[in-house]
């Protein structure tokens, strides 16, 4: 490996978005030290979303550009782009939900910078090219989200939910650095592009290792995203933490760890990937049908769309699990395209329903399906745009998630995996049964007699129109996304 | 060279194994104690003992920092935290389910062996050019790969324990209301 002196111009080219994002943070924290009293609390937050602004302004300029120097710890590529334009966007919704809950649920302020620390972390994992980096920003993003987890210090629950993630999450850490081990081991290098020439042979040399590693690094990003059989923490964890910081797990941490999966599966054992398709394949059936089905017996919104978010991890499963199959490069690009645009519409969808979710639920100081009951009649505005959000993820025509669903299933059948897009159409008629009992809660039922009429801040307004247009506009023009995809250079 | 199960029996094998049975041995004294200040106490055998590995892999500086900040500071720091904080340091675990616990035994046992079963099957690649022990000192090594080779994660690092500290104190400190 070279070891060519690394000047801050490399660094900049590099690793730009990121670095904007980290300086942001230690600004703030300047700030909040330097200023006292509510001052900080209403501007910090701010800031980070500003920050987050210019490194997505930053992000885009960058779709098309490739740098590789000397430094071989990361590359900047339309891979790495266009998931930091993803991250971004999520995190800034997410940090507008949270400033607008503020009254409702307030988080210590300083969430502001922790989560643009977890952001800077996210980012690393979809432009690392080398395993040492790569868990570095791996553990970044896990520890500062166990403790964003466990923020809301006055409910029992969010501790809980806090140190059941940072249980599981670091066992999954260690399952994954373990099987980082092995590919050292085997290569004598943290470098994935040596690894991944020394990996075209280790299959038939060293089997047994290549397949441990490859079953312990599986297992690892298995529990991070929440497949099935990993899953168990899911449901818990969601309920406890903060209502933003739960939709920033369901989407940011959720989104950067597909980042990982990808890059690193596929340039360290990508040489045998017909050996390994189907256990995937196999993952992304048992997620999706128990997600799902998981769904159904939920009672407490907040479970229900944890579970939720198991089933959609099924989905993105599949075009990563059909695309060790496909013959040409071209099938190989649709399905990440596919990944990456179901992802987009993912992130509108469920931080959108999310936000939804905590203006009823603080309002109604409930979290069950009830909470809802007859919100048409005293706020048509939310029960509309919540319609939309369940619709989508339910995959409705005319939205986001319906165009992703469909651009996955035919990933899917390009590859000749019928049964994935079968079990996909078949457990999204099951979404449809349990999103429909909050729809019948919102709209066929009275509302209880004592309801006042609700408010919502007015910065949840701009979170909701954020979101619906961004769901809406994916599903009427998804051609304006889709364009995008295709013309990328994914890789370096 | 005499062997058991396969094993050369060298004097590097035999030291091997006794700091093996020591970091297990007080690995396993760490959850069997009720009390917190004997947990710490376990734990700082498991840190002399992974000491002990490193200079046995050839990384005398590593094992001599791993000493010094681990078996010392942190083993000391956590006494010290128990002693002003605790006031009945007697820790209480519900029983798990006997159930539970026999799978955990035969999962435990099962992932060991595939991973015992695969190891001992491996031929290692060895480097053809044999290298020499470490030209320089590895103080030297370490150096170069921290500053050169891996600059950007060690700079990542430094954001994660900023990370880490603040999420300390936001979680321990007295609520502000």
């Amino acid at each position: 490996m070279s070891t060519s002196f690394l000047s801050f111009q490399t660094l900049w080219s590099l690793m730009g978005p990121e670095l904007v994002l980290a300086i942001a943070a230690f600004i703030i924290m300047l700030y909040e030290l330097i200023v006292t009293g509510d001052a900080k609390k209403a501007v910090a937050p701010w800031l980070s979303v500003i920050a987050s602004i210019g490194a997505l302004i930053f992000a885009m300029s960058r779709i098309g550009t490739t740098v590789t120097t000397g430094v071989s710890v990361a590359v900047v590529d339309d891979f790495g782009s266009i998931f930091a334009i993803l991250l971004l966007i999520s995190t800034i919704l997410v940090l507008l939900f949270a400033i607008a809950m503020k009254k409702r649920q307030s988080l210590p302020y300083e969430y502001s910078y922790l989560v643009l620390f977890a952001t800077v972390g996210a980012m690393v994992l979809a432009t690392a090219t080398d395993l040492i980096t790569l868990y570095v920003g791996l553990e970044l993003l896990s520890i500062t989200t166990y403790v964003l987890v466990a923020l809301y210090r006055k409910s029992p629950r969010s501790s809980e939910g806090g140190l059941k993630y940072l249980i599981m999450g670091s066992i999954a850490s260690a399952t994954i650095l373990y099987g980082m081990s092995f590919l050292f081991g085997i290569s004598g290098s943290t470098d994935l592009s040596t690894i991944t020439v020394v990996m075209q042979t280790s299959f038939t040399n060293f089997p047994g290792l290549a397949y441990l590693s490859l079953a312990l690094i599986v297992v690892g990003i298995g529990v991070k995203i929440s497949a099935v059989p990993f899953h168990l923490w899911t449901a818990d964890v969601y309920e406890g933490a903060p209502t933003p910081v739960t939709a920033y797990l369901a989407v940011v941490s959720k989104a950067a760890v597909f980042a990982l999966l990808i890059r690193l599966t596929y340039m360290a054992f990508g040489a045998e990937v017909h050996m390994w398709y189907g256990v995937i394949g196999w993952i992304a059936v048992i997620t999706m049908i128990v997600g799902n089905f998981g769904a159904l017996a939920q009672k407490n919104v907040k479970r229900l769309l944890a579970y939720s978010s198991i089933g959609n991890a099924g989905y993105m499963l599949i075009p990563f699990a059909v695309s060790g199959l496909v013959k040409t490069t071209s099938s190989f690009t649709q399905g990440l395209s596919s990944l990456l645009f179901y992802l987009f519409a993912y992130a509108f969808m469920t931080i959108g329903a999310f936000a939804i979710y905590a203006v009823v639920a603080s309002h109604e100081q409930s979290d069950e399906v009830d909470a809802f009951a007859g919100l048409y009649k005293r706020n048509p505005w939310l029960a509309g745009t919540m319609a939309l959000f369940l619709l989508a993820l339910a995959g409705m025509p005319l939205t986001g998630g319906f165009v992703g669903k469909l651009m996955i299933f035919i990933a899917a059948f390009n590859a000749g995996q019928y049964w994935l897009g079968v079990v996909l159409f078949a457990t999204s008629v099951v979404a449809f049964y349990y999103y429909f009992s909050i729809l019948r809660a919102m709209f066929m039922t009275e509302p209880k007699s004592d309801s006042k009429s609700m408010h919502t801040p007015a910065v949840m307004h701009i979170v909701i129109v954020l979101c619906a247009v961004g769901i809406l506009w994916l599903g009427i023009f998804p051609t304006t996304l889709s364009g995008v995809l295709g013309n990328l250079h994914w890789f370096a | 060279m005499p062997e058991l199960f396969g094993i050369p029996i060298t004097g590097a094998n035999i030291a091997f194994f006794v700091l093996a049975l020591i970091i297990l041995l007080s690995g396993v004294t760490v959850l069997m104690m009720d009390k917190l200040m004997h947990m710490a106490v376990a734990l700082g055998g498991v840190f002399l003992g992974v000491a002990g590995i490193f200079i046995l892999l050839g990384a005398d500086f590593v094992g001599i920092v791993q000493i010094m900040i681990y078996a010392g500071a942190i083993t000391i720091l956590m006494v010290f935290a128990l002693m002003l904080t605790q006031n009945g340091d007697e820790t209480r675990t519900a029983q798990p389910h006997p159930t539970r616990t026999w799978l955990t035994l035969i999962f435990t046992v099962v992932f060991v062996g595939i991973i015992v079963i695969v190891l001992r099957s491996v031929q290692w690649p060895v480097s053809q050019n044999a290298i020499e022990p470490f030209t320089q000192p590895t103080v030297n090594l370490i150096a170069q790969a921290l500053y050169h080779t891996y600059m950007i994660p060690f700079e990542l690092v430094s954001l994660l324990l900023t990370a880490a500290l603040v999420g300390a104190v936001l979680i321990a400190r007295k609520e502000e209301e």
